[in-house]
């Protein structure tokens, strides 16, 4: 018998709350800002994209700092029809990727809380003896948790970050067109929303590998934690970094563990997406190690 | 839940049931009787329990089985049951009553006198 | 095949000051098809840890066990495909609403039959979109029946299940457990701290003490063995000289309970009945306590 859709049915009912209302209170607040922001002319958040420019630099990428100066200056939807296709498409990458981040970070917060909580707090209110009483392996309860926190919810949030993405364009161009202003069709082309939907896709796979670690482990605390998962999970590898500082005089453990915590937890700003930064990190630490 | 006397295996006072059912005409000979099941859940009493009172009563010829649909008042069973009911009261009921009336000095002339009244048995003064 | 056989069981529990707690100490327990075992205890005397042992829901330091012919540590997925547990206080999950635990169960379960579960619960006050945080304590239990006799298991397993259940709840548990039971091939297992009300109910009874199997019999064993006298203060010695295993003072005078001795020997002293389960319990184990 397949049991795997009743697992994954039972873990979305279970968090529905986190994993489906929490990313789409997150777009219904994008759209209502986004509302505010175009309402103002949108001169504020078009300005703070092209601020961050700096990371890209760092990263190697071929546009020059002069480049950046003048994007600076142009600031405000207005501005949109007189930017070259280039200087659009990078804005707009940008754009998208910040608007990702809410996303990612909510769902990286509440994945925390859910799988810190998810077997404690079956052993806690005994329903542990239900679903122990039923004719399902422990390995594919615990499995069935890890794969929906890690693979199958991040598509909620996947999908409400492109909504918002399209949601944010109509709005541009809306405002484009009241205004009698052209650029309007170039934003559309120039969106790179297609790509970028499959880069979140990707993105998301990766990450999932990547932070898996992280939320086994949390799985693991929730199991065996007499009380307070969350902090016995927090405070063991605290404890061994702390020693190995102490005992040994390394950080060889807080090098290999903070990685994988602060990319989970905050994707890079200057990223297309916010589930993209950890290719860059992967590769970064194969460097590193040859 | 019943309450049943601990001097007498349940499946016994059952029977007795059963018999005094037949006697007074609640259980109408050819009726079925309830299910084992039945009696079982009503009586909060284990099905085994119910089946070996039921047998006992087959045995005894006041109840046929009738295939596939349970078990039935036997023809003949009301005359059957009254005959062995008025030989267990000679021989069982009536000797503790005897002694009773004799523990507590009843004038067991009057007693019986109260019986051709109608039945009404008054206190004796 | 017996649905149950246990030998030795065998189980500590690490305490924090007294040392180790033993909750099971080389206990037995065998339950074959068509009975209805009930294994009786004090709070403490292992009943729940026996009960969990069998369904592998917890380790064992020792001891021989089969449940369904298998090893319910290790195959506890099979075990459970054919075994239904009602555990004493409501463990069905909280945050779940009627429909979906129906769904959930359908999904994981081969052998639930839907249909039959909706049909139970169409007689009681339980609807499909009700939150089982919101259901009384009585309609939980309800419930958790539904799913299990929907799953027409072959042993049921049930620990205290009319704890806290008002008479009305609990006539109508008993019912459809009874009125459900297969005698051919399901066993039941249960424990309750209301013995009286399912004594008759029993077949077999295991009293357990201290994690050990003080008494293992069927119950018409238990009438031919066990007797208990009323006994008037003149017959006291009389029947003192036959040897009764308890003696207790009542407003009915002086009863005793007496193992292996005629009904022909105690009739002459005095009325001469069943003893209870309770009674037998206390006169079995009353000094030990």
């Amino acid at each position: 018998m397949n049991v795997w859709p009743a697992l994954l049915r039972r873990e979305f009912q279970e968090h529905k709350a986190g994993f489906f209302w929490t990313p789409l209170a997150i777009l219904a607040l994008v759209a209502v800002l986004g509302l505010f922001a175009v309402a103002r002319g949108g001169t504020g958040d078009v300005s703070v994209f092209l601020r961050t420019e700096t990371t890209v630099i760092e990263n190697g990428q071929t546009r020059s700092s002069v480049e950046q100066r003048e994007a600076d200056s142009l600031i405000g939807l207005v501005d949109i029809a007189r930017m070259s296709d280039a200087q659009l498409r990078h804005a707009l990458a940008r754009g998208r990727g910040l608007l990702s981040q809410p996303f990612v970070l909510a769902h990286f917060v509440i994945a925390l809380f859910v799988l810190g909580g998810a077997l404690y707090d079956e052993r806690r209110d005994r329903s542990v003896l239900f679903f122990k009483s039923m004719p399902v392996g422990d390995a594919e309860t615990v499995l069935s948790k890890l794969l929906f926190v890690v693979w199958v919810a991040p598509v909620i949030s996947v999908a409400a970050i492109i909504a918002a993405q399209l949601l944010l364009l109509c709005y541009a161009s809306i405002y484009l067109l009241l205004a009698g202003l052209a650029g309007a069709g170039q934003l559309w082309v120039q969106s790179g929303i297609g790509s970028g939907a499959l880069e979140l896709m990707v993105g998301l796979l990766v990450q999932g590998l990547w932070t898996l670690p992280l939320y086994a482990w949390l799985l693991l605390v929730s199991a065996a934690a007499p009380r307070l998962a969350l902090v016995w999970a927090a405070l063991i590898p605290l404890a061994l970094v702390l020693s190995e500082r102490i005992v040994a005089g390394t950080s060889w453990l807080k090098d290999w563990l903070s990685p994988h915590m602060t990319l989970a937890a905050l994707p890079h700003p200057g990223q297309p997406s916010g589930m993209h930064p950890v290719p860059r990190w992967v590769s970064a630490s194969s460097w590193r190690c040859s | 839940m019943t309450d049943w006397k601990d001097n007498e295996p349940i499946y016994l006072q059952l029977r007795q049931r059963v018999i005094d059912q037949i006697i007074s005409g609640g259980l109408a000979e050819g009726a079925l009787i309830p299910s084992i099941r039945q009696v079982a859940a009503q009586h909060r009493i284990n099905p085994l329990t119910v089946s070996r009172a039921y047998q006992l009563l087959s045995d005894e010829g006041l109840l046929d089985k009738q295939r596939g649909q349970g078990m039935s008042v036997a023809a003949g069973a009301r005359a059957r049951a009254r005959q062995t009911e008025r030989q267990r009261f000679l021989s069982v009921e009536w000797p503790e009553i005897a002694r009773r009336i004799r523990s507590l000095n009843i004038d067991a002339r009057a007693l019986i006198a109260t019986l051709d009244d109608g039945g009404a048995p008054n206190e004796p003064h | 095949m017996s649905l149950i056989d246990a030998r030795g069981l065998r189980k500590h529990y690490r305490g924090m000051r007294a040392g180790d707690v033993c909750a099971l100490d080389g206990f037995d327990l065998t339950l074959e098809p068509g009975r209805i075992l009930g294994l009786i205890g004090p709070n403490g005397s292992g009943k729940t840890t026996a009960l969990k042992a069998f369904l592998g829901l917890t380790h064992l330091d020792g001891g021989d066990m089969r449940v369904l012919g298998l090893d319910p540590r290790r195959q506890r997925k099979a075990l459970m495909t054919r075994t239904g547990y009602i555990a004493d206080v409501g463990t069905l999950p909280r945050w779940m609403r009627v429909h979906q635990l129906l769904d959930y169960v359908a999904g994981v379960h081969p052998g639930f039959r839907r249909e039959r579960a909706q049909a139970a619960l169409s007689h009681t006050d339980v609807r499909p979109d009700s939150r089982i945080q919101g259901l009384s304590r009585g309609m939980t239990v309800q419930l958790h029946l539904a799913l299990v006799l929907a799953v027409q298991a072959d042993l049921l397993v049930l620990d205290e299940p009319t704890l806290g259940l008002d008479i009305l709840y609990r006539q109508q548990f008993y019912d459809r457990l009874l009125s459900e039971f297969d005698g051919e091939r399901q066993g039941i297992l249960i424990t309750t701290h209301e013995v009286r009300e399912i004594e008759h109910l029993l077949t077999d009874v295991v009293f357990i003490h201290h994690g050990r199997a003080v008494l293992q019999a069927p119950m018409d064993d238990l009438a031919a063995r066990f007797l208990r006298l009323g006994v008037g203060p003149g017959e006291a010695a009389a029947a003192r000289a036959l040897g009764p295993i308890s003696e207790r003072h009542s407003l009915n005078g002086i009863e005793m309970v007496f193992d292996g001795r005629a009904r022909s020997e105690l009739e002459p002293l005095g009325p001469v009945a069943t003893p209870t389960l309770p009674e037998l319990f206390v006169a079995l184990l009353g000094e030990n306590r």
